[in-house]
C-alpha cells in the first residue's frame, strides 16, 4: 500500500527551486491528505524555511502577491499557478479562531508541524521522498508506537464526540493506522540497520566504496520502505545490479553563505565585527571562523593574519556574518540580553569585584608569585588528565616574602579551600562526593582583574 | 545567582564540588549539574579545539550546514539511531539521560579521516560494526 504523491508541475519546481536554494521546503497539509485517500488533491500548500523576503528572492523575476506576508504567507504565479508559499512558523494565540494573533518564523519544519492538527495536517512532503517514510517514521521515531497509536485513538474519540460530518477524519485516521501497522510489521523500514544487505555486500558487488555504497544503502532502504523491492538479500542485490545507484548532489548550501579569504579591504569591517562579538563567542569558547586557535582576534592580528592569507571570511549575502556554531541559540543572554543583565564578562568587572571582596574578607585569598612556566615546568605534578596540579608554594608565604616579592611581580589571586567533603547528585553520574580542597590545587581560572595588588 | 542547570564535559567533575563549596560561601543555593561524556580520538585522547582540523572552521567548510554534524553527534550520543541531518531542536524530544554513554565517545581514526576530507555523513553506518 504505498502512497502515490500526483505533484504538479509547478508545485514540484517550487519546491525544487527552495530546495536547490538551500532551503528546505514541503508541500503539506490537505494534498498529503489527498494523496494518502488515492483522491487528487486540490490545494498544495508549500512551506519552507525561507523567510517571505527570501521567498522572494528565490523566486525573483515573477509576479509575486504578498498575500499575507506577515504571517509568512507568500503567493508566487509559477508557469500560471498561484502557489501559496508560507514559511515556516510556531503561532500564538488565535483570537478570532482563524488568524493567530502573532506568528513567529522558524527554521525547523519540526516546529511548524507541531503546530499543526496532529497526523494528517502534520504531514509533509518532498519531491523524492516517500510519504510513509517521512511522516509515519517520523512520528512514529518521536512519539514511539504506543503513544502513536494512542494518539490516533485519541483524534478518533475526538472525532466521534464531534460528529461532524463534515470533518469526518475517521477513515483517514484509520488508514493512517493501517499504514502504520504495516510499516511496523515490515519491521525492517526504520533504519538502515535491519536491511538485509550492508554497504560491505554492495562492495563486494562492484558498489564503489564510500559515497556510493551510503547513498545506495540509502536508496534501497527508501524502496524497501516504499515496497519496490521486498527486504530480501538476493532481490536487493538484483536491484542494484539492475539500477545502478544514482549519486545525489552533495548537501545543499545556502548560496548566499561564502567562505572566502580576507584581502586589506576587509579590515574595518573583520575589527568591527569581532570589536562587537567578540566578547560573546569568547564567553562561549567557540571559534566561529576558523581562526587559528592561537589566534586572538585584535585589529593587529587580524591585520597580520590578511596579510599573510590565512583569515578566512563566513559571508551572508556580502555580509560578514559569524553564525550560530551547530545551530545552538540561547534563550537569554548573548547579544540578546535578558533579566539577568549583563552577561557579557567585561561589563559584570563590579559584580566580581563584590563577590572578591567577599573572599578577602572571609581572608581565604592570599598571593601566588608563581609564572604560568613554573606552574608548567617538568617538575610540577600532572593528574592522570594531563592537567597540571599547584605545588603549593606560595600558600605558606610569610608577610615579609609577600612584601619582597611583590616587588618584583605583580600576584594572581589564590583561594585557600578547607578539606571539606561536598555531595552532590550528579543529573548523569549520579551520586558525587569529594573534598574540595583536594581538586583546589590547579590554579584558580579568576579573571586577570581579579589580580591582587 | 540566576543558574540552575549546569551541563558540561565530565572533565569538570571533580571540580564541581569546589565550585558548590564557593557558591555557599556567597549565599547561593547551588545548581543542578550534568556532565556528560566528552569525545575522544581512538588512542584516548581527548578532542579538542587543539586538534586544528577539526575545528569548527573546517567542519563548516566541508559540511556547510550544521544539520549533518549535529546530527552525527546525535547519533554518537545514542540519540538517533544513524547519523541523519537533524537540527539541535529536533533533538530535544529524544533527549534521555539514560540514552548517554558514561564513557567517553572513541572516534575511530577512520572515522576522523572521514571528517576532515569532507566525506558526507550518510556513509557513517559503515562504521558502525567497528564501533
Amino acid at each position: 500500500m504505498t502512497a502515490q504523491i500526483l505533484c504538479p508541475a509547478s508545485v514540484k519546481k517550487a519546491l525544487l527551486l527552495l530546495q536547490n536554494a538551500g532551503y528546505s521546503a514541503h508541500a503539506v497539509g490537505g494534498c498529503i491528505r489527498d494523496s494518502l485517500m488515492g483522491r487528487e488533491p486540490h490545494d498544495w500548500d508549500i512551506t519552507t524555511s525561507a523567510l517571505p523576503g527570501e521567498v522572494r528572492t528565490v523566486f525573483a523575476g515573477l509576479p509575486v502577491i504578498p498575500t499575507g506576508e506577515r504571517h509568512g504567507t507568500v503567493t508566487v504565479l509559477l508557469d500560471g499557478d498561484p502557489l501559496e508559499i508560507t514559511t515556516y512558523r510556531t503561532d500564538g494565540v488565535y483570537s478570532d479562531s482563524r488568524r493567530p494573533d502573532f506568528v513567529s518564523f522558524t527554521r525547523s519544519l519540526t516546529d511548524d508541524l507541531s503546530r499543526r492538527d496532529f497526523t494528517i495536517n502534520a504531514m509533509a512532503w518532498a519531491p523524492g521522498e516517500g510519504i510513509e517514510d517521512v511522516n509515519l517514521r517520523r512520528w512514529l521515531r518521536m512519539l514511539g508506537k504506543d503513544a502513536f497509536f494512542e494518539l490516533l485513538e485519541v483524534k478518533r474519540a475526538d472525532n466521534c464526540a464531534q460528529n461532524l460530518e463534515k470533518s469526518d477524519l475517521r477513515p483517514e485516521l484509520d488508514h493512517l493506522k493501517r499504514m502504520a501497522e504495516e510499516i511496523l510489521s515490515r519491521g525492517d523500514c526504520f533504519s538502515l540497520d535491519t536491511l538485509a544487505v550492508t554497504g560491505q555486500d554492495l562492495m563486494r558487488h562492484g558498489i564503489p566504496a564510500g559515497r556510493t555504497v551510503g547513498f545506495a544503502l540509502e536508496e534501497l532502504l527508501q524502496q524497501v520502505i516504499a515496497g519496490a523491492v521486498p527486504n530480501d538479500r538476493e532481490a536487493l542485490l538484483r536491484r542494484i545490479a539492475e539500477q545502478p545507484p544514482y549519486l545525489p548532489p552533495e548537501y545543499p548550501r545556502f548560496p548566499s553563505f561564502r567562505i572566502r579569504t580576507a584581502v586589506p579591504e576587509d579590515l574595518p569591517a573583520v575589527t568591527a565585527f569581532w570589536f562587537r562579538l567578540n566578547r560573546s563567542f569568547e564567553q562561549q569558547a567557540v571559534n566561529p571562523c576558523g581562526w587559528r586557535n592561537d589566534f586572538y582576534p585584535t585589529e593587529e592580528t587580524a591585520r597580520k593574519a590578511i596579510a599573510a592569507g590565512s583569515l578566512r571570511l563566513l559571508e551572508n549575502g556580502g555580509i560578514l556574518a559569524g553564525t550560530m556554531v551547530l545551530g545552538l541559540d540561547w534563550d537569554e543572554g548573548g547579544e540578546q540580553g535578558g533579566a539577568n543583565a549583563p552577561y557579557f564578562q567585561s561589563e559584570r568587572t563590579e559584580i566580581y569585584r563584590q563577590y572578591f571582596s567577599v573572599l578577602e574578607e572571609q581572608k581565604l585569598l592570599y598571593p601566588c608569585f608563581c609564572s604560568r612556566a613554573e606552574l608548567h615546568a617538568a617538575e610540577a605534578p600532572h593528574r592522570s588528565d594531563g592537567r597540571f596540579l599547584y605545588t603549593g608554594r606560595c600558600r605558606g608565604l610569610t608577610p615579609d616574602e609577600i612584601a619582597e616579592r611583590r616587588k618584583s611581580r605583580r600576584p594572581a589571586a589564590r583561594i585557600r579551600v578547607p578539606e571539606k567533603t561536598v555531595s552532590f547528585c550528579d543529573l548523569h553520574y549520579g551520586p558525587h562526593s569529594s573534598c574540595a580542597g583536594q581538586t583546589a590545587f590547579s590554579r584558580t581560572n579568576l579573571p586577570p582583574h581579579w589580580m591582587m595588588h | 545567582m540566576g543558574v540552575t542547570e549546569v551541563v558540561r564535559g565530565n572533565d569538570l567533575l571533580s571540580s564541581s564540588p569546589r565550585q558548590i563549596w564557593l557558591q555557599s560561601l556567597w549565599g547561593f543555593s547551588p545548581p543542578s549539574y550534568g556532565h556528560i561524556p566528552l569525545l575522544a580520538a581512538q588512542d584516548g585522547r581527548r578532542l579538542s579545539k587543539r586538534d586544528g582540523d577539526l575545528d569548527f572552521g573546517a567542519l563548516r567548510k566541508n559540511y556547510h550546514r550544521p544539520e549533518p554534524l549535529v546530527g552525527l553527534l546525535g547519533w554518537l550520543a545514542g540519540l538517533l539511531d544513524r547519523p541523519e541531518p537533524a537540527s539541535a531542536r529536533e533533538l530535544i524530544p529524544l533527549f534521555r539521560w539514560e540514552r548517554l554513554p558514561f564513557e567517553d565517545i572513541f572516534l575511530p581514526s577512520a572515522l576522523l579521516e572521514h571528517l576532515q576530507k569532507g566525506s558526507p555523513l550518510a556513509d557513517l553506518h559503515l562504521f558502525n560494526e567497528n564501533m
